[in-house]
């Protein structure tokens, strides 16, 4: 289970994140949402090591996150998936999920099984021998969370992976989640695509500037004046 | 002895100074890392090795050339070679313009197969007295022209429009756009000017220190250790660090053999590179 | 690389590929035995050109570590040989050793504390840079080193446990060559089959995303640039076997550094190849020019000249090298059969590979 507590990061004098404290249990998919510019990719980079926060605690399993540089807090098993992918375009898509393999095994011949297997089960086993830039931008994700899988994370971190998918394709990644789940997996996922957060989303946290303004069911979120006013009202008008 | 170094450090650490500047503008204003820029000091001086002027005027007459000259190849160089590669990432900008400071080098070992030459000195008198120190009238103007030139350009960078220019492309490039500057050209036009400068100086060193094509590299060097511990601050801070590397080498050299002395220089430089990577003379403001 | 995953699934510009590869050992192999003798000099030279960008490429192409601190391994390489093996008549093997042990700490620590102050690509090149100056200024003024004058080899055993041959080349022209593929394996080895090696190509494309797939991306470039350093001790050590005598101009100079780098980077930085077919293109230019009767000091000069061009040419044009390009017009003459396993229905919201 992730315990997010009282978490704070600000960027020089721009306060982006105040006292954000939520759980995401294990064997569950916790929805972050929010309209853009909320927080939620600063919250999974604090969550992965990748910032540090300025106050707060971040703790899987009991174990403490905050102030642990990335390597280590993946060795943990936090696995996250980047919203924006810088410059990996070089990058072969089946040594990506391979790299993120070596959490399970040391193994050449087990990593590269695993590695198959996930390809494999996210339908993107015909693009083993690309480049990262040669298939489609959206495809990127998927393979993003193919890698996250492929390390047999705790807690897997999901930024937007659906965005720009075909109906059919997130069916696939929906699938995926939910057999993810079901091994027991904390997942956090952070998504605009309503079907995927209907069908997935045990519980939903709603932020708006760096404030989370309502936890619960689905249902109950969008029951909330607030949550209406901030997100769902204008994600309707634009 | 202690005269011996200060004035002659000081008057070595004008012309570097002169010579930091020109990389200085061109690394600030277009935040271009030009490793090429000690071979443009070579430009001046194997352009007056070439031309051998024989009087005063044809002496200065042909410094202005040479400036004119490498003003036009920067000019060519930043058009064809380095615009494409400005604000993109990768590290093309660093392997050309050494490739094209290494292809300098090496024309020049061909074109000047005879190293360690020099022209005869322009200047109507051999050498003059300061504070008990004798010294070569080549070097003594040298320094006095390369401080006039610094004094000059500090004042069209900031007392101009030319200069407004210059700042406002440095500080801020879509600020510089949004208030209508031609950017592209702005950069040509520091870049060649910075060419120029380099070598003029090439062409004021060359009546005292005799020219070899590896200098070049030296130079580029020597220009980087000014502009990193000058900072990116203010041109004085530039001057200043000019002033330090000429009184250190003087210092170094008067006690340990030259190559070591630069060795040492160097490994300090390494240092300041590691500590202060933003330069070792801040100021507040920014170019500004 | 290319014969590892030829073996596995083969594309025809892996098949190609393969038979250039092979046929190019089975020609280095016979090289000396078809050719004037006086050529198998410039064979050794060519594969120390080859071994000397190769192994600069480890940090430089696969990490990106835009290192001119290698040098200073060349030197090392070169002056531990000269200094234990010349002076004090310690075995030439173990001076190699040692030289190689020296150069990879120098690799170390430089990286070590680039990464600790973090200095950005431009900082760790002038940085480097300025080491390498440093050191050769050392060399130059110190007696050990020989100062100006250099040192000189007098030692009088032959065969492979002193590595020195009087009369005939062939013998240090085939140790060169052993050592050439023994380095290739490894790192092929090393990048294909490894963590280690397999990590190094996102700590050069994006380190934060390397962090966060746990690679310990600071240990590994460090390592890389170590074992990077050491290898290119090995031609250091080797030319000074082979000409007898080591100064500080000889081998010291930042203009081998460029050389290394430029030399790699025309062949194409991101293959394996690359650096090797571009040392031996400058080796086989070098002696194209003494054919047309150049005089032997304008060769050298005339031969940066060109190797400058064509790097800046390389770069003007976008293009990655000799060996990327040459894949890409393979490419394009046999599109691989990759193409056509796509499920049609697929196909259509799926970008065209870049080289198609
Ligand atoms: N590295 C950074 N430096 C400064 N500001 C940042 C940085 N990263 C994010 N921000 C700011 O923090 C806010 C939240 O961004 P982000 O977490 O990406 O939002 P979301 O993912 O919810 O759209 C935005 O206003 C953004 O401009
Ligand atoms: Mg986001």
């Amino acid at each position: 289970m992730l315990e997010v507590a009282e978490v704070a990061k600000s960027f020089g004098g721009l306060r982006v994140l105040t006292d954000v404290s939520f759980t995401a249990p294990a064997g569950e998919v916790t929805a972050l949402i929010g309209p853009n510019g909320a927080g939620k990719s600063t919250l999974v980079n604090l969550i992965s090591g990748y910032l540090q926060p300025n106050a707060g605690r971040i703790q899987l399993d009991g174990e403490e996150l905050t102030s642990r540089p990335a390597a280590k807090v993946f060795k943990m098993g936090v696995s996250r998936t980047f919203q924006v992918t810088g410059n990996t375009a070089e990058l072969n898509v089946f040594e990506c999920v391979a790299m993120a393999a070596y959490r399970q095994s040391k193994d050449f011949s087990t990593v590269n099984r695993i590695a198959e297997e996930q390809l494999r089960a996210f339908g993107l086993w015909r693009y083993r021998t690309r480049r990262l830039g040669d298939i489609p931008t959206a495809m990127v994700r998927v393979v993003d969370f193919a890698r996250g899988m492929a390390s047999n994370p705790k807690l897997l971190l999901l930024d937007e992976v659906m965005a720009g998918l075909t109906p059919a394709e997130v069916d696939v990644v929906i699938d995926q989640v939910r057999a993810c789940r079901d091994t027991g997996v904390a997942i956090v996922m952070i998504e605009h695509v309503l079907q995927a957060v209907t069908a997935l989303a045990d519980s939903v946290v709603v932020l708006n500037n760096g404030q989370i303004i309502a936890t619960g069911s689905m249902q109950d979120v969008s029951r909330s004046e607030e949550v209406r006013a901030a997100y769902l009202g204008r994600a309707a008008t634009t | 002895m202690l005269m011996q170094i200060l004035v002659t450090g000081l008057l070595q650490g004008v012309i570097y100074a002169l010579i930091g500047l020109g990389l200085f503008l061109v690394f600030n204003v277009m935040r271009v890392v030009n490793f090429a820029h000690g071979y443009f000091v070579l430009i001046g001086m194997y352009g007056l090795l070439w031309i051998a002027p024989t009087s005063l005027p044809s002496y200065l007459v042909a410094a202005m050339g040479v400036a004119l000259f490498a003003a036009t190849f920067g000019y060519v160089i930043e058009r064809w070679l380095l615009e494409f590669t400005l604000h993109k990432p990768g590290h093309a900008q660093l392997v050309i313009t050494i490739s094209l400071g290494i292809a300098m080098q090496y024309f020049f070992q061909i074109k000047f197969p005879e190293p360690y030459q020099t022209i005869a000195n322009p200047w109507p008198f051999s050498s003059v007295e300061i504070l008990g120190v004798s010294v070569n009238s080549g070097r003594l103007m040298a320094a006095v022209i390369s401080l006039a030139l610094t004094v000059l350009i500090s004042w069209v960078v900031y007392r101009t429009s030319l200069g407004q220019n210059l700042r406002a492309c440095s500080q801020s490039l879509p600020g510089a756009v949004h208030v209508g500057i031609n950017f592209p050209r702005v950069y040509r036009g520091t870049f060649a000017f910075g060419a120029a400068i380099a070598a003029i100086a090439g062409a004021l060193l060359i009546p005292f220190q005799p020219v070899s094509p590896h200098f070049g590299l030296d130079l580029t060097i020597k220009a980087f250790i000014i502009v990193v511990i000058g900072g990116v601050a203010s041109i004085w801070g530039t001057v200043l660090a000019g002033l330090i590397l000429g009184l250190a080498e003087a210092a170094g050299s008067t006690f340990v053999s030259g190559s070591l002395t630069s060795s040492v220089i160097y490994l300090l430089f390494l240092l300041v590179i590691l500590v202060r990577p933003q330069g070792l003379i801040v100021r507040k403001a920014d170019f500004a | 690389m290319t014969t590892l995953k030829a073996l596995r699934n083969t594309t025809p510009r892996q098949t190609i590929n393969t038979l250039i590869v092979v046929a190019s050992m089975i020609g280095a192999i016979v090289f000396p035995w078809v050719v004037d003798p006086a050529l198998v000099g410039v064979g050794f030279i060519a594969l120390i050109y080859a071994m000397r960008n190769f192994t600069w490429n480890i940090a430089g192409g696969l990490v990106g570590l835009l290192s001119l601190a290698h040098v200073a391994g060349f030197g090392i390489g070169a002056f531990t040989v000269a200094i234990l093996t010349w002076g004090h008549g310690v075995n030439v093997w173990l001076a190699i050793l040692v030289g190689m042990l020296l150069s990879g700490l120098v690799g170390i620590v430089v990286s070590s504390i680039m990464s600790r102050f973090g200095v950005n690509a431009f900082f760790f090149a002038l940085g480097t840079a300025a080491l390498s100056l440093a050191v050769s200024g050392i060399a130059a003024s110190w007696s050990l080193t020989g100062e100006v004058d250099g040192l000189q080899n007098h030692t009088s055993g032959e065969g492979l446990l002193h590595l020195q041959w009087f009369l005939d080349p062939k013998p240090l022209y085939y140790v060169a060559l052993i050592l050439l593929v023994v380095i290739v394996c490894f790192t092929m080895w090393l990048t294909s089959r490894t963590r280690f090696g397999r990590s190094l190509p996102f700590i050069r494309e994006d380190p934060d995303m390397a962090a966060s797939m746990g690679i310990d991306v600071v240990r590994n470039q460090a390592l890389t640039m170590g074992l990077s350093m050491a290898l290119t001790a090995i031609p250091g050590s080797l030319i000074a076997q082979y000409t007898s005598f080591v100064s500080y101009e000889s081998v010291l100079t930042l203009e081998i550094g460029i050389l290394m780098m430029v030399g790699a980077i025309i062949g194409g930085s991101s293959t394996l190849a690359g650096p090797i077919v571009a040392g031996i293109g400058i080796a086989a230019l070098e002696e194209g020019l003494r054919a047309f009767d150049v005089t032997s000091s304008s060769v050298s000069s005339i031969t940066q000249i060109i190797y400058a061009a064509i790097v800046i040419l390389i770069l003007r044009l976008g293009a990655d090298g000799i060996v990327p390009m040459w894949n890409a017009l393979l490419d394009r003459l046999f599109p691989s059969r990759e193409h056509h396993e796509v499920e049609p229905e697929l196909e259509s919201n799926d970008k065209e590979p870049a080289h198609a």
